[in-house]
């Protein structure tokens, strides 16, 4: 019995422009009217949700539309003693967070608010023997953590705290003969993990470990016939991997790999006509993470002059990041 | 709402809690659809599965998240009575085990010695029951493990670790397809549990079967590749040796009808002793050893049985089961591998034939080995005729099978075009 593969098809009435002011109203009210069940659900991750809103709205050049002073000081207020960021009061410290701070603080310029010296320590001390990153202190292992790690420091001109060359050789050893990367040595390969290895390499300076063609093979592999992509095979599309694809194909400098006008079709799919924002696939619950991931992949397809360019290592505006003392490093073929 | 306006929670938390103590061997835990709540407990209990009543949900957990970040935010955790805080934690990570925060409180109180390893491990495995892929719940387990492995563990003790992080794992990766979680998990404790490598070959048999009921497992199939390669680093002669000695025969009979069946090939050198090892074989020589494939004898012929043992798995799946992108890629990673080998094989050739009077020339310190020289090499012209047979065959799928003519054409692009590049890297410049 053969079967079909795994995939979606996109619904007739499927939305075919770029629905902007219905995003901007989406994001800069998103918040405002969650019960208390949903705020008490996923409040362990809003410094995430916080920095997914406002770089979206910063792509769509409507920051403003969040009050600043109000934003940088509840950011400026989550840094701990150690010098990590807590997501929330009352949550704990993680490198996921400090990651989303630093990020938020930079599009802000409002590095000089917080306490560098400590943030950079903080991050040194979650550095192991082996060159890998704890995400916390209590000591999970994780490819995410180390391109945590290295974007933190490089967002504040401080790569060089780290052992880097240490670093390198343990993202490496998460390499697979497939080209792509997992969490760990010998983690199945992974989009998302892929994205954080290459954006890794890319601001280390190490792309010439990676087997470029092999890589862009298996990330062009995941382009399905919906032109939508998955992060792994056997997968079903999402809004996501089409930023965590298609910044490792830029970097790689192999985005002219996909079919592009396919993809555009799937991400504007993937709009609420009523409400705003993306949803993972046609139909279901916008949210900000997608709504961030949908306009920065349009961004990199160049799709609409409305949406400013985005950077495929930090997921940034370009416009934010012209402070870097080094830039992230692409290939080019 | 405060969850002070929830007063029927603290008797729902006191209700799961009982649950728990009372069935040592409780193990799933699920939400049950009734939306309207009647004046009797929510909770119930049946067949070692707690249920809890879904119109309860929202307000049970929101009581216990305001509870737990005022105690958290005024540091009174410590302070707060062992019983109820134990209650709130517990309702929390049932209801939401994404949330880190809940999981902490919880080491500090392991650190502090007032919860306990096993039970905390208990209790995680039954939110893992609801939430098969929550990464912090599996995060937490391995955090728990780590500690106790910190203590010395008599034989029984670990072996009844590894089953049921075997079970745990096995129930998670059934009930959510492709789990990233469960199978890194799996793979954590076949690399840290101590004698785990004893069971890398149980598990190699175990993972056969479910595989084959479970053939879009990109997961599942890539911790066979996991255990493949700990078992070519860890593990020499075992009773599968018999099975490889059926697996080389029919892996290499192709070789019979070629002309580098009787080819002399240079004296003892690893290519030379594979080739009249593999004639043996093929001539079902009678073994006066004690392994069927003389496994100590090559460095390789080990290695070359479990990928022939691999290869005829994947096609024979490959063919019951057109359409499945998990297999091919599968298929990949075991030509990948034997690849590598003839590469090894034909580098050591090239080098031992550039010495002359013992100085090596030149271009012998390249090793480098050019596609011609690999053709030539009769392990590669086995896995050819292998291929090209599969391919042959999935040319002529009908219309309904058309993915699989899809999946085969990309299968033979990757291999003409990825696996057999000369160099790792084409030309790219960096900026």
């Amino acid at each position: 019995m053969a079967k079909p593969m795994r995939d979606i098809q996109l619904p007739k009435d499927s939305p075919s422009e770029l629905l902007l002011q219905k995003h901007i109203e989406f994001l800069a009210n998103y918040g405002t009217d969650k019960n208390d069940y949903e705020f008490c659900m996923t409040e362990y991750m809003r410094m995430s949700g916080m920095y997914w809103v406002m770089t979206a709205l910063d792509l769509v050049g409507c920051k403003d539309r969040l009050p600043a002073d109000e934003v940088i000081s509840a950011v400026a207020k989550c840094q701990e003693d150690t010098g990590g960021f807590i997501p929330s009061p009352g949550h704990d410290a993680h490198i996921l967070y400090t990651l989303s701070a630093v990020q938020i603080l930079v599009m802000y310029d409002a590095v000089d608010l917080i306490n560098v010296e400590s943030l950079v320590s903080y991050v040194v001390g979650l550095q192991q023997k082996d060159g890998s990153f704890f995400g916390d202190k209590w000591g999970e292992v994780d490819t995410r953590f180390s391109f945590c790690a290295v974007a933190c420091l490089s967002l504040v001109n401080r790569l060089d705290a780290i052992d880097v060359d240490k670093a390198v050789e343990f993202v490496m050893s998460c390499m697979n003969f497939d080209g792509g990367f997992g969490s760990r040595p010998g983690a199945e390969s992974h989009a998302g993990l892929i994205y954080c290895c290459v954006a890794f390499l890319s601001i280390t300076g190490e792309l010439h470990r990676v087997d470029a063609d092999l890589l862009g093979w298996w990330l062009c592999e995941r382009q399905l016939p919906s032109g939508g992509l998955n992060g792994r095979p056997e997968k079903l599309p999402d809004v996501c991997y089409s930023w965590w694809v298609l910044s490792s194909l830029s970097i790689l400098g192999r985005l002219h790999w996909v079919h592009k006008d396919q993809l555009v079709r799937f991400i504007l799919a993937c709009q609420d006509t009523e409400t705003g924002g993306f949803s993972d696939r046609p139909g279901d619950i916008p949210d900000p993470f997608h709504t961030l991931f949908g306009l920065a992949a349009l961004s990199l397809l160049g799709d609409s002059e409305k949406i400013k360019s985005v950077d495929p290592t930090y997921c940034m505006p370009v416009h934010a990041l012209q402070k870097l003392e080094s830039k992230p490093q692409r290939l080019y073929i | 709402m405060h969850g002070d306006q929830f007063p029927a929670a603290e008797k729902i938390l006191s209700d799961i809690e009982n649950v728990f103590k009372r069935d040592k061997d409780l193990k799933d835990f699920e939400i049950l659809p009734v939306t309207v709540g009647e004046n009797k407990s929510p909770v119930l209990h049946a067949e070692h599965t707690l249920g809890l009543q879904e119109w309860c949900v929202r307000h049970l957990y929101v009581h216990v998240y305001h509870k737990l970040t005022n105690l958290k935010q005024q540091q009174r955790l410590r302070r707060e009575d062992p019983n109820t805080l134990s209650r709130l934690l517990l309702g929390g990570v049932l209801l939401n085990p994404d949330c880190t925060f809940l999981w902490n409180i919880r080491r500090e109180l392991i650190v502090m010695g007032r919860f306990d390893l096993f039970s905390d491990l208990h209790i995680n495995a039954v939110t893992l029951s609801r939430r098969p892929k929550s990464s912090e719940a599996f995060v937490y387990r391995r955090w728990l493990l780590s500690r106790i492995l910190e203590s010395y563990l008599d034989a029984s003790t670990t072996l009844s670790i590894l089953e049921e992080e075997l079970r745990v794992t096995l129930m998670a990766a059934n009930r959510y397809a492709n789990n990233y979680h469960a199978w890194n998990h799996r793979m954590w404790i076949m690399s840290h549990l101590p004698q785990a490598q004893d069971h890398f070959i149980n598990e190699w048999v175990s993972s056969e079967e479910w595989i084959s009921k479970h053939v879009s497992e990109h997961s599942g199939l890539q911790y066979r590749e996991y255990l493949f390669k700990q078992i070519m680093q860890n593990v020499g002669h075992t009773y599968f040796c018999h099975k490889l000695r059926l697996s080389l025969e029919n892996f290499f009979l192709p070789l019979k009808s070629s002309e580098l069946y009787c080819v002399s090939l240079k004296d003892s050198t690893p290519l030379k002793q594979l080739h009249s090892l593999v004639i043996d074989i093929l001539e079902q020589k009678d073994f006066c050893s004690s392994c069927p494939i003389k496994c100590g004898s090559n460095p390789h012929i080990l290695h070359i049985g479990f990928l022939a043992y691999e290869l005829l798995l994947v096609t024979e799946l490959i063919r019951l089961y057109p359409g499945h992108e998990a297999l091919w890629c599968h298929r990949r990673f075991v030509l990948f591998s034997l690849y590598s080998i003839v590469k090894e094989i034909n580098t050591y050739e090239a080098s031992k034939s550039d010495i002359s009077d013992g100085v090596p020339h030149p271009k012998a310190q390249k090793l480098s080995v050019s596609d011609i020289e690999i053709e030539c090499n009769f392990l590669w012209s086995v896995i050819v005729r292998h291929e090209e047979s599969l391919l042959e065959e999935c040319s002529l799928c009908t219309p309904e099978e058309s993915y699989q003519s899809k999946l085969a054409f990309r299968h033979q692009e990757w291999v003409e075009k990825i696996l057999k590049r000369s160099g790792s890297c084409v030309k790219q410049s960096t900026s």
